[in-house]
């Protein structure tokens, strides 16, 4: 099952040409991380111990894992003027001890229109979690999608160093 | 009884504010009017998890993990009173299930205050995972 927190950020990026330049925004952020699975525990449990191969092929699984539920949330999220839409972006995790990837949407309205339901003339589509509903469907059959995904990093030797953040800056 | 309606009945015996139909609802958010006060909690299902399937003594079962939303509204331009209602609506549904589930958690520690709406009301939202 994949673990999912919602809580406000500091960007620290800017936004650039998407939205208003600010130094602190109020956007919404989601880390998956971690995977109390099946058939990837006793992995788990010695990733520490293991291979830095099996912890870079571990680490690059996750973040094809999540660029798979943003591209998911990328088909429901709601979209006027696709600035929302094309603030995505997928960060690959930094470290191997605790790989952790992070999912967000990074404009100032984007936590607003993720937790406020219909009804209102602000936000009057039923498009709200458009990224926690994505996530909570990726539970199921994760653990197998992981387990592919390690055994296919662990063949080429993926390095977490080489993993790039996925932008939708594109996006239609 | 559907998840959200079990718990807005929880949050509103245990918040002493909150009155179920008349200032909490089971249901999505609704602007002020007849029957709708300005400082108001809402309560709506979001999904949750699959169903975790068992044997127990060769029966199937199944572990659910239903999700809420609740959302807290305050009267017009006041803060402050929706803070303290936010927190005790957080207070009464973490870790405190009602009668016939196992397990409630709230995915934050506090409320997440997500502004205002077309008319001045502040808002947060508190989101639940369930396990029954």
């Amino acid at each position: 099952m994949a673990k999912f927190k919602l809580y406000g950020y500091e960007d620290k990026y800017g936004l650039d040409e998407i939205g208003p330049v600010s130094k602190t925004t109020r956007g919404l952020k989601g880390a998956l991380y971690g995977g109390k699975v099946t058939d990837l525990n006793h992995l788990l449990k010695r990733l520490e111990g293991s291979s830095e191969v099996i912890q870079n092929a571990f680490a690059a699984a996750l973040f094809d894992e999540s660029v798979r539920v943003m591209n998911a949330s990328q088909k429901i999220v709601p979209v006027d003027s696709r600035d929302l839409k094309r603030s995505a972006i997928v960060k690959p995790p930094r470290t191997l001890k605790r790989p952790e990837t992070s999912l967000s949407y990074n404009t100032p309205y984007a936590l607003y229109q993720h937790e406020h339901h219909a009804g209102s003339e602000k936000n009057p589509g039923p498009r709200a979690k458009y990224l926690e509903g994505p996530m909570q469907e990726s539970a199921n059959g994760m653990d197998k999608r992981l387990a592919r995904g390690l055994r296919k990093h662990a063949r080429k030797g993926t390095k977490v160093s080489s993993l790039k953040p996925k932008t939708y800056k594109g996006a239609r | 009884m559907p998840t959200p309606l079990d718990i807005a009945t929880k949050v509103a015996s245990s918040v002493g504010s909150l009155t179920l139909g008349t200032n909490c609802f089971a249901g999505p958010i609704r602007d002020v009017g007849e029957g709708i006060p300005n400082t108001a909690v809402f309560v709506v299902g979001t999904g949750g998890f699959p169903v975790e399937a068992f044997l127990d003594g060769g029966a199937k079962g199944g572990l659910e993990k239903p999700t809420v939303q609740i959302l807290v509204r305050s009267d017009r331009n006041d803060f402050s009173g929706g803070v303290t209602l936010a927190d005790s609506v957080l207070a009464a549904i973490d870790m405190n299930p009602p009668t016939g589930y196992i397990e409630a958690r709230t995915t934050t520690s506090d409320p997440i205050y997500i502004g205002t709406d077309d008319t001045g009301h502040h808002e947060w939202s508190i989101n639940v995972t369930l396990t029954k």
